[in-house]
């Protein structure tokens, strides 16, 4: 107590330089709260993108389902007991929207004069719509139908990538045919009318890729299995639980939450961390630096008091503990100066709502946010207070091993 | 045995550039308990330099120093902190009390490393600074005090740890006449009240009346 106050009169004593040392240190909290803060909001964004886009919140499959090897088509797919069984049960638990069939598959699409390859998705398009707004946007012709219960609906409509659809010479409204292999290893074919063309904004899957309804999906491999569940909850932050409780009620099932199932998002959350570390590490090294200089000069000048009070026996770990608390308290104040600052203009910022250019791949503004959570501040404050004391180690190491008569004669 | 301090064929040479001075050469002096005694010389004669390694402040090149028949060892560091907060206290030149803290936390501050607590630290110092007639100066930062409180203060300061030896050098040299005598009469009266041994070092031949032993040192060496 009686050292803490004489550390924190040594602070007072000067006051502009403890100032212009904790305003650095504010403005290092600053960098760094603003940074973890707009790359926080950064990932969340793209999780929710990532989720939305189609992933969903985790999907379910028979095991081997997501990196097996299939010898016949389906043959590590869902049977329908068990997709209705998971798919009920997961109509129960809180915190689940919905959840949603689909079928992957694969074969040879024809117009008559042309045939290639394709990869296709059987889908429950109203479904698919609710998780994401964006699900196949059209560029041509019209989305896939509903699937409706009660009414029936003319459910052999197709809609193909744009650039599987230009490969072809396909337009909406022209006929198309559907070849496979169905489960039980015979060929089937389909006819289906290109209802419209979509594009995901990738070239690869854009000359690949189409989408049927499920039924038709189902029908044409000659099988009521499916491939996937996708499931959709409220929120995000309970994925892991969820999960894990369906996991143990259905433990002969392969579940994958969408972090797993998007290899990018966890590569962009890496090479934004490496960035923010690197970034993080220079706001360390130059508020150390600056803070270390008023340290040094700070101690420098009280060399006669160092030696008066270790004439009196004060040992010197004790006077350099001390050093080292002053500067842990200079930290104190500068980065919850900052911490406060960080908060208050983030709360502006959010507010005022700035928008960004779109990132690539992206067409629309998004708005600049900053989200710092409370572990952040706690985390940056004790690294600061850390960066402080730390700042104080070399001046006062220099000033207590000094000879004490040397001390004494400092003017 | 009645022995406080023995100082036995005590060595110190300086050297600065090529030069090499012999701050002090094969001194040996005794210090019974309780004495008033001074040191005296002129200028650059090694007054400093013997308070200096009687406080521990700085190493002899050859020679010892014994407290109570214990010889100092000045490479224990630990051993000498101990020395320094329980055995001995010092009065400077310049007063060098710590401008951040009151008249009392000032005294206060050599209990720091004791194992007192708080009201006992406290009551301590209050004693001491009644004792050099500060009574009323508790609170006062340095700052606020003459030159003449503020060295009393320091005596205070040196007295706290209840040392067998305070050591001075040159304490009453920035003070003014009246306040050099006032400094001289406290410390006497601590010395008889008490029985805390001092050894100071002055210019001044009206202090030097007043010390019962007077060592006399002449380049380094003790005259007799
Ligand atoms: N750190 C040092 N480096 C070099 N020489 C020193 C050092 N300290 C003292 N000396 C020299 O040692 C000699 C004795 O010095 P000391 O300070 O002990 O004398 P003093 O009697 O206290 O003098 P004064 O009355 O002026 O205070 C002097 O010649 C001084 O120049
Ligand atoms: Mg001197």
């Amino acid at each position: 107590m009686k050292w803490l106050l004489f550390a924190w009169r040594n602070v007072l004593r000067n006051k502009r330089r403890t100032t212009i040392a904790a305003g650095t240190i504010a403005m290092g909290a600053i960098a760094l709260l603003a940074a973890a803060g707009y790359v926080n909001a950064t990932f969340t964004g793209l999780r929710e993108t990532t989720i939305k886009g189609g992933v969903g919140h985790f999907q379910i499959g028979a095991i081997g389902q997501f990196d097996g090897y299939q010898e016949t088509p389906m043959e590590l797919a869902l049977p329908a007991h068990d997709a209705e069984a998971v798919t009920k049960k997961a109509s129960e638990i809180d915190d689940v929207r919905f959840s949603m069939k689909r079928v992957l598959f694969e074969g040879l699409i024809s117009n008559g004069d042309r045939t290639v390859i394709f990869l296709g998705r059987g889908v429950e398009p109203g479904k698919e719509k609710k998780l994401s707004r964006n699900f196949a946007p059209i560029i041509a012709g019209r989305s896939l139908p509903k699937i409706k219960k009660d009414k029936a609906v003319d459910l052999n409509k197709v809609i193909l990538g744009k650039d599987l659809a230009r490969n072809l010479g396909v337009k909406p409204g022209d006929f198309v045919t559907l070849l496979t292999t169905t489960v039980h290893g015979s060929l089937n074919a389909i006819d289906l009318t290109v209802s419209g063309l979509y594009t995901t904004g990738i070239p690869e899957q854009d000359e690949r890729f189409l989408m049927v309804p499920l039924p038709i999906a189902q029908s044409l491999l000659g099988t009521d299995k499916v491939s996937r569940v996708v499931v959709v909850l409220d929120k995000t932050e309970v994925t892991n639980t969820i999960l894990s409780n369906l996991q143990k009620d259905f433990p002969k099932l392969e579940m994958k939450d969408w972090l797993s199932l998007a290899p990018f998002y966890q590569k962009v959350v890496t090479l934004y961390q490496s960035i923010f570390t690197v970034m993080g590490a220079i706001v360390v090294l130059v508020v150390l630096l600056s803070t270390t200089n008023t340290m040094l000069m700070s101690i420098m000048e009280r060399a006669r008091e160092i030696g008066t009070i270790r004439a009196f026996g004060i040992s010197r770990i004790r006077l350099k503990l001390n050093f080292l608390i002053e500067g842990g308290i200079i930290g104190l104040i500068g980065a919850s100066t900052g911490a406060v600052m960080a908060y208050g203009s983030a709360q502006v910022v959010n507010q005022v709502g700035i928008l960004m250019p779109p990132p690539p791949g992206m067409n629309v503004e998004i708005p600049l946010l900053f989200m710092i959570d409370g572990s952040y501040f706690a985390g940056v404050i004790s690294l600061l207070i850390i960066v402080g004391s730390i700042s104080a180690w070399y001046p006062s190491r220099h000033a207590v091993r000094q000879k004490i008569v040397d001390a004494l004669d400092h003017i | 045995m009645n022995n406080l301090l023995k100082i036995q064929g005590l060595s110190k040479t300086f050297s600065r550039g090529g030069d090499t001075v012999k701050a002090l050469d094969n001194v040996s002096i005794s210090l019974e308990k309780e004495t008033f005694a001074a040191v005296s010389g002129p200028s650059g004669s090694g007054k400093s330099t013997l308070l200096n390694i009687v406080g521990t402040l700085d190493r002899p090149d050859s020679g010892s120093v014994s407290l109570e028949g214990e010889e100092i060892d000045y490479f224990n560091e630990g051993k000498l902190e101990d020395i320094r907060s329980n055995r001995l206290g010092f009065i400077f030149q310049d007063f060098n009390l710590i401008p951040v803290l009151s008249a009392v936390e000032n005294v206060e501050m050599p209990l720091y490393s004791s194992n007192l607590s708080t009201s006992e630290r406290r009551e301590k110092a209050e004693q001491a600074l009644d004792a050099v007639g500060l009574a009323d100066r508790m609170e006062h930062r340095p700052n606020q005090l003459s030159g003449g409180q503020q060295q009393r203060v320091a005596v205070a300061r040196a007295l706290a740890g209840t040392p067998e030896l305070v050591l001075g050098d040159e304490p009453t040299a920035n003070l003014d006449t009246k306040s050099a005598f006032l400094l001289l009469d406290v410390m006497e009266n601590l010395n008889q009240t008490l029985g805390t041994a001092f050894l100071f070092s002055t210019h001044d031949p009206r202090i030097l009346e007043r010390a019962k032993t007077v060592f006399t040192l002449e380049d380094g060496v003790l005259q007799s």
